[in-house]
């Protein structure tokens, strides 16, 4: 099979920004592409997702794992710029397991304040399992992350992200209760389901939280625990703001183990396509499916680190 | 061709395709934005794939640039216009 190695590791986080990230649950922004460029390499990805021979799935509601057939996404989960510094909180073995992307129309409400870290899946309403089994500890900050990269503007007006910086030292929301979905509710503010439903203690209120905008320009991403509490702002501009989120974990980590489809948003995909891809390192565990070239043949790029 | 007859080649073009057959030929001309006509941005680079293969035997390659412009009827007439060009260029050399 053909592997791309792209260039050696460098890039990495300092030890300052460690520590920042441990103390907060998020870094960033950080550059990635240039301003213009982004909105360019988000209209070539749509071109591909258009013209995909070999797609996930069907849904055109469920928007998951379009790097596993997009080109264009395929190179982006694995840059240079994003591994290496998820390096410096990973270790050098890291696999991308996720994407979704995040659009936000004009006018479109923000997303409540949630919080998770194994992404339980309900398959019934009494029957939920975790996308996500930790099989070892790790000496590593942690063993999973999510990047969140902005392809249009992403500042306050536009809906951009939000943090309670330090939420992710404790549980404020119990991820493993299912939720109602009610898209008409307006206290649904997430995704149709109101995440307040699952706060622990119902008087603790996280707008009184210190709140961290992370604005971004197109092209910029941020590096966050999904355990930090973390939500947007409404999108009060005229313009649609467009996010992708690439989420990661050791290969340690078992991914939707005991999941053979995902249902959400009033659709289910099936898990038949899905497969992880090393982006970083090499999996010294075999857990998971591993994808060396994305579903219309394009080989993932890895990065190559000190060893390998 | 001038503006006006790329919004007539647009409205013929649209009314014939399975995805936007629904389409009255007037409701075209008179329409502002692709939401005017009910077109997703998915469905409206779709249907410019659709384009590319009837006028141009596929020998155009959508470009990026094209998308942002597919917002409202006068841009989504402006890239079919470059198409067109863009398919008789090598024919000029």
């Amino acid at each position: 099979m053909t592997e791309i190695v792209s260039e050696t590791a460098t890039g990495g986080l300092t030890p300052e920004q460690v520590e920042s990230f441990k103390e907060n649950g998020f870094i960033g922004p950080f550059d990635l592409y240039g301003e213009d460029e982004a909105p360019l390499l988000w209209n070539q990805a749509v071109i591909e997702m258009v013209t995909s021979k070999n797609k996930p799935h069907d849904s055109t509601i469920i928007n998951y794992d379009r790097h596993l057939d997009c080109d264009t996404l395929s190179t982006h989960i694995a840059h240079p710029t994003i591994v290496n510094k998820l390096r410096s909180l990973m270790g050098d073995d890291i696999i991308c397991w996720k994407t979704n992307i995040f659009e936000k129309e004009p006018g479109e409400s923000g997303t409540g304040w949630h919080q998770v870290e194994a992404f339980i899946v309900y398959e019934s309403e009494d029957v939920a399992y975790p996308s996500l089994r930790y099989t070892e500890e790790s000496k590593a900050a942690t063993q999973e992350l999510t990047v969140w990269t902005a392809f249009s503007p992403a500042d306050k007006e536009h809906g951009c992200l939000r943090f309670l910086p330090g939420s992710h030292k404790q549980w404020y929301y119990d991820e493993t209760r299912p939720l109602g979905r009610d898209v008409e509710s307006k206290n649904h503010d997430f995704f149709g389901y109101d995440y307040s439903e699952l706060q622990i203690d119902k008087d603790w209120d996280p707008n009184k939280h210190e709140i961290v905008d992370m604005g971004m320009k197109p092209g910029q991403f941020v590096i966050f625990l999904a355990k930090c509490v973390h939500g947007s702002h409404p999108n009060t501009s005229s313009d649609k703001r467009l996010g992708l989120a690439s989420r990661y974990v050791s290969p340690s980590v078992k991914v939707y183990e005991n999941i053979d489809s995902l249902t959400g948003f009033g659709d289910t995909i099936n898990l038949d396509y899905h497969g992880s891809v090393l982006v970083s390192g090499e999996d010294k565990w075999g857990h998971n499916r591993i994808h060396e070239t994305n579903l219309n043949g394009f080989p993932f790029p890895r990065v190559k680190t000190d060893e390998h | 061709m001038s503006t006006d007859d790329y919004r007539r080649k647009l409205a013929d073009f649209l009314t014939k395709q399975p995805e936007t057959s629904g389409l009255a030929h007037e409701r075209v001309l008179a329409a502002q934005t692709r939401q005017d006509l009910g077109i997703s941005s998915l469905t409206m680079v779709l249907l410019l794939t659709h384009y590319v293969e009837q006028y141009t035997d596929n020998t155009v390659t959508i470009r990026p640039e094209w998308v942002s412009r597919l917002g409202d009827v006068d841009g989504i007439a402006s890239v079919l216009r470059e198409i067109d060009a863009a398919s008789l260029a090598p024919a000029q050399h």
